[in-house]
């Protein structure tokens, strides 16, 4: 056994003395993924990193415990085998599902592929009409700001500066937005009370008005 | 030799990136108006994920689509790379694409966040690092200075052993405007007269006196053992202090809800605080938003505030190692 795999057994041992969820199992699982991350299979798929993100979750279910498969057991293989067998696995699932899609898709294929874009298939779905442009939020929050139907925005300013309120910081952060340095200096005053008094004043109104519009 | 940086790459978590966490990141990147608002979204969001995975491997819940990061209108409106986690708070998820260069922390994001974390993204989109967390934000952090993924886990564990602990029957501070009054708490006058007749709300403005029929003052009496010195003569080994906390609307009229918090903390039978005897408040989520603590020979510390109707904080008195615990609600 070489030093990683005995250092691996350790950290396995250590985890599993403690219940899931407490912070040792936790960080002892943290430390396999870290240790045997670099030593796993590897592949140049587009699914490669969901298959890997599959196989951490099957490891830590199922490292001490019998949970979604069979409790991974030290006596018969290593870790890295272990994840290994269970990454090709789902790596195989992924690679069979794409040629079931691909088959799926053959038909439209053939008219608009062109010879540089190999891989740019034609979805049946992606011909279904796209969805309309995302809600125009940005002149929606602007309307709203400028108009300030009830003057909440303007009366609501920071501490003896009248002109530093709601509306003028919520117009100078909304993109292209002006940098907070910039405004510091603009209104003589410290980044952290302008970044403070937005984050307590100005955020809750605008979370609030963008629920009664139904953003979500 | 310098124990207090490490290398980024040795406490580094490498971890995937999905394909939905990129179709979200770019589905989110394409309602912004501006390229560079888009690529900064595009990386909060692929920065929340990977850690939202991390959190979910991990057997710690979260909630990805409750914060900041998830509310088109915020986002939008802010540099927000937020995780709340459930039953401990918001976790900042700040993306970086450099592992040499220190991290910012907008200012957007300085106040209300139980820490930040550290997310490599690489270019390609297709992995991710967790380089380490902090507790504490400041407009540049050096990488090396960020504690490891293990430290963060302890900080979450802690995190959630606090908000546990003040998840206890709160006080409701509207009753005591309607003359109610939770046990262990008195008038200011019942627990204090005539023995301190001097004794009063110190610090308030003359006007905000003549106002004082508005407000409402409460005051309970704290009890901290020495047991740990018993050089001590026994009367002297226990310290009592009180605990005053007066309620009172806002002078402005243009905030009729808003209502004026002031705790204090008093000696009793002795003219001064001992030092180092600690007044804290948390907010809903348990971070620490004020703080005070007494020095040599201070009369009383005092902290204020403001709040609004239906908002929680808990108010902590902490005196070597011994700690008292209030949960309120406005």
């Amino acid at each position: 056994m070489n030093e990683l795999e005995s250092q691996l057994r350790l950290l396995v041992t250590e985890a599993c003395k403690h219940p899931p969820g407490s912070p040792h199992r936790q960080k002892n699982l943290t430390r396999i993924i870290r240790l045997t991350s670099s030593k796993l299979w590897r592949e140049n798929v587009p699914y490669y990193q969901d298959a890997l993100q599959q196989t951490w979750v099957y490891f830590c279910q199922n490292i001490c415990e019998r949970s979604t498969g069979e409790r991974y057991d030290p006596n018969r293989s290593t870790v890295i085998t272990w994840l290994n067998y269970y990454l090709r696995r789902r790596l195989q699932d992924f690679y069979i599902d794409t040629q079931k899609q691909q088959s799926r898709t053959a038909s439209t294929r053939v008219i608009t592929s062109r010879s540089g874009e190999p891989e740019d298939q034609l979805d049946p779905i992606d011909n279904l009409p796209a969805t309309p442009a995302a809600p125009p939020i940005l002149d929606d929050v602007r309307t709203w700001v400028e108009a300030d139907a009830d003057g909440e925005l303007r009366r609501v300013h920071v501490d003896g500066h009248p002109h530093v309120n709601c509306q003028t910081l919520i117009l100078r952060r909304l993109p292209p937005e002006t940098g907070w340095k910039e405004l510091a200096a603009e209104f003589g005053l410290a980044v952290s009370t302008l970044s403070s008094f937005y984050q307590r004043q100005c955020l809750p109104r605008l979370r609030k008005f963008g629920a009664s519009q139904g953003y979500i | 030799m310098t124990y207090s940086t490490h290398d980024v790459d040795e406490t580094a978590l490498p971890l995937p990136i999905v394909q939905a966490a990129r179709t979200t990141a770019q589905e989110f990147a394409s309602q912004q108006p501006t390229p560079a608002k888009a690529a900064q979204v595009r990386l909060n969001t692929l920065a929340v994920w990977v850690v939202n995975d991390y959190l979910q491997l991990m057997g710690i819940a979260t909630n990805l689509t409750a914060g900041d990061s998830w509310n088109p209108l915020i986002r939008l409106c802010a540099d927000v790379a937020d995780l709340d986690v459930t039953d401990v708070g918001r976790l900042e998820c700040r993306p970086v694409q450099s592992q040499t260069q220190p991290c910012s922390i907008p200012p957007d994001v300085w106040q209300d966040r139980i820490g930040y974390v550290v997310v490599y993204v690489d270019e390609s989109l297709q992995e991710a690092k967790i380089l380490g967390s902090t507790e504490m934000p400041s407009a540049a952090i050096a990488l090396h200075h960020l504690r490891s993924p293990e430290d963060l886990i302890d900080h979450l564990a802690a995190q959630r052993t606090t908000v546990a602990q003040i998840d206890r029957p709160t006080i409701r501070l509207s009753d005591w405007i309607q003359g109610i009054v939770d046990a262990g708490w008195q008038t200011v006058d019942a627990l204090l007269n005539p023995a301190q007749p001097e004794f009063a709300f110190r610090g308030l403005d003359t006007t905000a006196q003549s106002s004082s029929s508005a407000g409402t003052q409460r005051a309970k009496l704290l009890h901290f053992g020495r047991q740990s010195d018993d050089s001590l003569p026994e009367a002297q080994r226990e310290v009592t202090i009180a605990l005053l906390l007066d309620i009172s609307p806002v002078a402005d009229r243009n905030q009729p809800d808003e209502r004026i918090i002031r705790l204090q903390v008093h000696p009793i039978n002795q003219p001064y605080l001992p030092p180092n005897l600690q007044l804290t408040v948390l907010d809903a989520t348990g971070i620490v938003f004020l703080d005070a603590q007494s020095r040599d020979a201070d009369n009383y510390i005092q902290l204020e505030f403001s709040g609004e109707p239906e908002e929680l904080f808990t108010v902590q008195v902490t005196f070597e190692g011994d700690r008292v615990t209030e949960t309120f609600v406005i």
